[in-house]
């Protein structure tokens, strides 16, 4: 606003900011969006920062070489080994762990150290002591969770194996815990002495051995790490530079910060309608003024600048509250309990995060206020000659359009430069943009539907359905805000409801198996024989098992070779295997044929059809393995259908033809079902054959598998809920609007007749009846989505949830009848003839 | 002496669900400057129509309205809001304030809005003039529909207009109040030797302009009958 009447502007301005109460749901509108935005980011920030920073702690070394089944031979350490490094071994392996009284015991995850342990970063001990003084002469650390479920306490035995081992501290956290993926039981840390006391590695065990270096030249470990793969290609070892050994982690906050950045952004675009609504509903007031000033010589862009400036202060004001709450709640992270997180947390605002809520808040407030304020523009002064300034209802000119579009797309390439996923954030948009025009279509179905419905109706519910099908008005927005929050509380339900079902169905078959590993080939029979002997135990099958790597493919070094995503899992470390004499029953082979009970011939090997088709070979293909330090040949001779996880069984990569493996060093793995009633014994029964066969309870696993399902599903319970807290902004953004339009409708009414329960019955029936297309129309897009992610992403069949379509429904109707009885008294109570005098 | 309004075969064609609504048919009108002018006919016949084109706010279909030897259609959009700034005071039968200024700051709007400094002072003594000096603080409402009219009359005049246009100005007034208002009418602008033109169906009212002038189906009625009666 330039000249003279500055003073003019600003007074009009701020009266209006004043005076317009409706006008700040578009400062919490933004202000919600922009802060979750901004916080996400700069908790994003803070998380990759940390990585950077410690990396080398949270590798445990700058560089960490691991193998499978046995530690790196003396060979192997004078080939890889950089001349002054500082090494520090540990393995790895998952056992049981009790009390000396022979009471309870648990499932453990073992980590054997020595005395370089930790090489970077600090372990710390509660109570605190270095962990060499409480490893030493039997000692032992443990973490979380496992004094609580073997009723023990600091100073207690621990028997692990055949060692009676003592708790000298609790593990708090660990420089190097991030390690080993999946993990089950809480970590029990011993030394190297103690580890062989207990006897739970044998040859065959399945453990992992790591060698972490620390270099005189970290700077230079990614060429180390490079180096070392580029001469031993074909090892059967895997090497990790810190700069690079979080990918997983890495990924992971990527993929979170992008799918709580989708979440804000669908927050703030159904904030958006609230921002359009409350806009449009300020405007609308405002269009005899507009008109008044124009017919008194203000020039049209003087007009619209006015207003855009109180929208803009208003945008600033929503932003900056934003930013502010953005900026502050990742300092929340810091109340998390020590040890939660494997890495302490620096969280500072970041520049970056910040600017860039800004930018898409600020992006959000023009794509939404543009078509009001254009029509605002539009308002012509004649219109006080005809009594019509306040219908404000001209269609937007195709220019508008445009720039909305324009400013939408500009929203789109914003959020996709910010993102990590890009190509997943894209999909999103995309698919919320079609939810949002089918749920216009859908919505705008319902309104016409009710307006055709009240014809038909008895007239008390004529008026409130002519209301609701009432073009322009605020139902629209109001029912689409509402209706998208709801949509996703289904998906969310209805998915959840096809997972259970899933697992569900599933489970039954094999919810009391127990998987026992590391069994030792003398360990067999009399392993098979305890099972038989143990009440209600039923062996369901045993096979030989041992871990190896696979090299080459068709001759040529697997690292080399063009695999598909899907596929690049089976070649990135070791992998367990067996062999058999016989496919497992029922099976038939996709391409190939099964070697002969009786095969003495050249190594055979038989694997999945689509894993050879990620690989590019076929029957007759050779792979090779690193099996020990040595390498293998094998033929494939066999394709298989696709592996099924799910099947409860033993599903193996890779099965050999026997009579060549079984000179290697090797265990036995078995699966038995048995009741949790008759586990004790079974246990008890285990452990005479030997301490280092190791059970492992399947439904621990699923108990775990599940816990971190109910995580996705709150993170996913949160994303709709933060929408369903937009849209129930949004409803109370159009509330203003509806209750002047109540009050006048009361005041006419009322001069016609209607008592006061009449008014609240017809009030009440409008505000309903929006709750149920809002539900409807949710509930419509909800189960659409479900059955979309249930048929492709998930790959299951859909499972319908009368419970969550009630629920979702009866949702809809509270918050729509909950908002509309707010102040509904104090309307239906107001006098009429003032307001038919000022009507 | 030159005519201050000039209509021209002014037509005025609108669009409306139905179809084209021909509003103003070619009209022809002079105004004299400084004389008073009542325009009356039957709703609907384009009265309000002709005064949104003399003012510039509708552009006309066809012809010419030249205002003080400005051709209105000539002029762009913030040409013509800068020449209604400059000329023109508008009174409207809703009075049209501004619901968040006080009836001085409504006053000053045109005047601000040229950027005058002395905005204040003379919408205080344009207030004075209409006999509100005590109800400078007042919101619009927190006046009568009469007073609230004559702050518009005092915002209509404030700026030193050479045309006073007047949509049914008493429309919405009771008797006394309106006749209050019909005095300050027709005085001030005469004082200040502006021009005014008035639409109005109170014949009482047209009675005290000059001249009056009927309108009908979107023409002026040159008929010597029409005169004769619009002036009865």
């Amino acid at each position: 606003m330039s000249g003279a009447n500055r003073p003019l502007a600003w007074r009009l301005v701020w009266r209006d900011l004043v005076g317009s109460p409706n006008l700040a749901w578009i400062v919490v509108a933004l202000a919600f969006g922009v802060a979750t935005l901004a916080a996400v980011g700069t908790a994003r920030q803070a998380v990759l920062e940390t990585l950077e920073r410690d990396a080398a702690a949270l590798l445990g070394g700058d560089l960490a070489i691991t193998a499978p089944s046995a530690p790196l031979t003396a060979e192997e350490r004078a080939a890889v080994l950089p001349a002054g490094a500082r090494t520090s071994d540990a393995a790895t392996t998952t056992t049981l762990a009790r009390a000396i009284d022979g009471g309870d015991q648990t499932t453990i995850a073992l980590k054997a150290v020595d005395d370089a342990w930790p090489l970077y970063g600090a372990v710390l001990l509660d109570p605190p002591m270095p962990p060499n003084e409480a490893l030493r002469d039997g000692g032992v650390v443990v973490g979380a969770g496992l004094l609580e479920r073997l009723g023990l306490a600091i100073g207690d035995p621990l028997v692990i194996g055949a060692a009676t081992l003592t708790i000298r501290a609790e593990l708090v956290s660990e420089p190097d815990r991030n390690r080993g993926g999946f993990q089950i039981g809480p970590r029990v840390v011993v030394d190297q002495d103690s580890l062989a006391a207990t006897g739970v590695i044998q040859e065959g065990s399945v453990a992992r051995f790591t060698t972490r270096l620390a270099v005189p030249d970290a700077a230079n470990r990614d060429a180390l790490a490079a180096a070392i793969l580029r001469d031993h290609p074909e090892a059967r070892f895997r090497v990790q530079s810190a700069s690079t050994a979080q990918p997983g982690l890495r990924d992971l906050v990527g993929r979170l910060a992008t799918f709580l950045t989708l979440a804000a952004l669908a927050a703030l675009a159904t904030g958006g309608l609230g921002i359009a609504l409350a806009t449009r509903s300020h405007l609308s007031g405002k269009l005899r003024t507009i008109a008044t000033l124009r017919a008194l010589g203000a020039r049209p862009g003087w007009v619209t600048r006015l207003y855009a400036a109180q929208l803009g202060i208003l945008g600033l004001l929503g932003i900056s509250l934003g930013m502010v709450l953005g900026a502050a709640l990742p300092y929340l992270l810091l109340l998390l309990p020590a040890g939660l997180l494997p890495f302490a947390l620096a969280p500072e605002p970041s520049a970056a995060a910040l600017a860039s809520a800004a930018a898409i808040g600020a992006l959000v407030l023009a794509v939404f206020a543009w078509l009001p304020l254009a029509a605002a523009r539009r308002t012509s002064p004649a219109d006080l000659f005809r009594g019509d300034a306040d219908t404000g209802a001209s269609p937007p000119t195709g220019r508008d359009r445009l720039v909305v579009v324009a400013l939408a797309a500009a929203l789109v390439v914003l959020v996709l430069v910010t993102t990590d996923a890009p190509w997943i954030a894209l999909a999103t948009i995309g698919a919320v943009g079609v939810a949002t025009a089918l749920l216009g279509i859908l919505v705008a179905g319902l309104q016409r539907s009710a307006g055709s419905l009240a014809r038909l109706a008895p007239p008390r519910l004529r008026l409130p359905l002519r209301e609701i099908a009432r073009p322009g008005g605020e139902t629209t927005p109001t029912v689409m805000a509402l209706a998208l929050g709801l949509g996703l509380l289904t998906v969310v339900g209805q998915t959840g409801r096809v997972l259970d079902a899933e697992i569900g169905a599933r489970l039954p078959e094999r919810l009391f198996s127990t998987v026992f590993i590391d069994i030792q080939p003398d360990q067999r029979a009399p392993f098979v024989t305890a099972v038989d002997t143990a009440t209600g135990a039923e062996l369901v099958e045993i096979v030989p098992y041992m871990r190896a790597r696979l090299v080459k493919i068709a001759g040529v070094t697997a690292r080399d070779v063009a695999i598909g995503e899907d596929a690049d899992w089976t070649v990135e470390g070791d992998r367990g295997l067996t062999w058999s004499t016989a496919p497992p029953a029922g099976e038939r082979p996709v391409a190939g044929a099964w070697w002969p009970e009786d095969h003495t011939g050249p190594l055979q090997v038989a694997i999945p059809a689509d894993i050879a088709a990620a690989y590019g070979v076929g029957i007759g293909d050779v792979l090779t393995f690193n099996v020990l330090g040595r390498m293998v040949d094998a033929e494939i001779a066999v394709l298989r259908p696709a592996l099924d996880w799910g099947s409860g069984s033993l599903a193996f990569l890779f099965v050999f033809s026997p009579g060549f493996l079984e000179a290697a060093p090797h265990s036995h793995i078995a699966t038995v079902d048995i009741a949790p009633d008759d586990r004790p014994a079974l246990i008890a029964a285990v452990r005479a054959v030997g301490s280092n066969v190791t059970p492992i309870f399947v439904d621990e696993t699923i108990a775990a598998f599940t816990g971190v399902l109910d995580k996705i599903r709150t993170a996913v319970a949160f994303v709709a809920g933060l929408t369903l807290a937009s849209g129930i902004v949004v409803l109370a953004a159009g509330l203003n609007a509806v209750r002047a339009r109540q009050r006048y409708a009361s005041a006419i009414l009322k001069a016609l007749g209607a008592r006061r329960g009449d008014l609240v019955r017809t009030f009440l029936t409008e505000h309903a009846a929006t709750g149920t297309i809002a539900g409807f129309a949710g509930l419509v897009l909800g189960i659409a989505g479900s059955m979309v992610i249930a048929q492709w992403a998930l790959g299951l069949p859909f499972v319908f949830s009368v419970a969550w379509t009630a629920g979702v429904l009866v949702l809809g109707l509270a918050i729509t009848t909950g908002t509309g009885l707010l102040g509904l008294a104090r309307v239906v109570a107001q006098p009429v003839q003032p307001l038919l005098r000022a009507g | 002496m030159s005519p201050l309004i000039v209509v021209d075969s002014v037509h005025l064609t609108l669009r409306a669900p139905t179809g084209p609504v021909n509003v103003l048919r070619g009209v022809d009108l002079a105004v004299e400057a400084g004389t008073s002018i009542a325009i009356v006919g039957p709703s609907g016949s384009g009265k309000s129509s002709l005064l949104a084109v003399i003012a510039g706010l509708e552009p006309a279909t066809d012809g010419r309205v030249t205002v003080a030897d400005v051709d209105v259609g000539a002029l762009d959009e913030n040409g013509r809001a800068d020449w209604r700034r400059q000329n023109l005071g508008i009174l409207f039968q809703s009075f049209h304030l501004v619901p968040t200024l006080t009836a001085l700051e409504n006053v000053a709007v045109p005047l601000e809005l040229a950027g005058r400094e002395d905005a204040e002072e003379r919408a205080r003594t344009g207030l004075e003039r209409v006999g509100l000096g005590a109800r400078l603080g007042h919101r619009p409402s927190q006046l009568s529909g009469g007073e609230q009219q004559r702050v518009a009359l005092a915002r209509a005049l404030v700026a030193g207009p050479k045309l006073i246009l007047a949509d049914e100005p008493t429309g919405n007034l009771d008797g006394d109040t309106a006749r209050a208002v019909a005095d300050l009418l027709f005085a001030l602008p005469r004082e200040d030797g502006a021009t005014l033109l008035l639409i109005t169906h109170d014949p009482a009212l047209a009675a005290r302009a000059d001249r009056q002038v009927r309108m009908h189906d979107g023409r002026v009625d040159h008929t010597p009958a029409a005169g004769r009666e619009a002036a009865a």
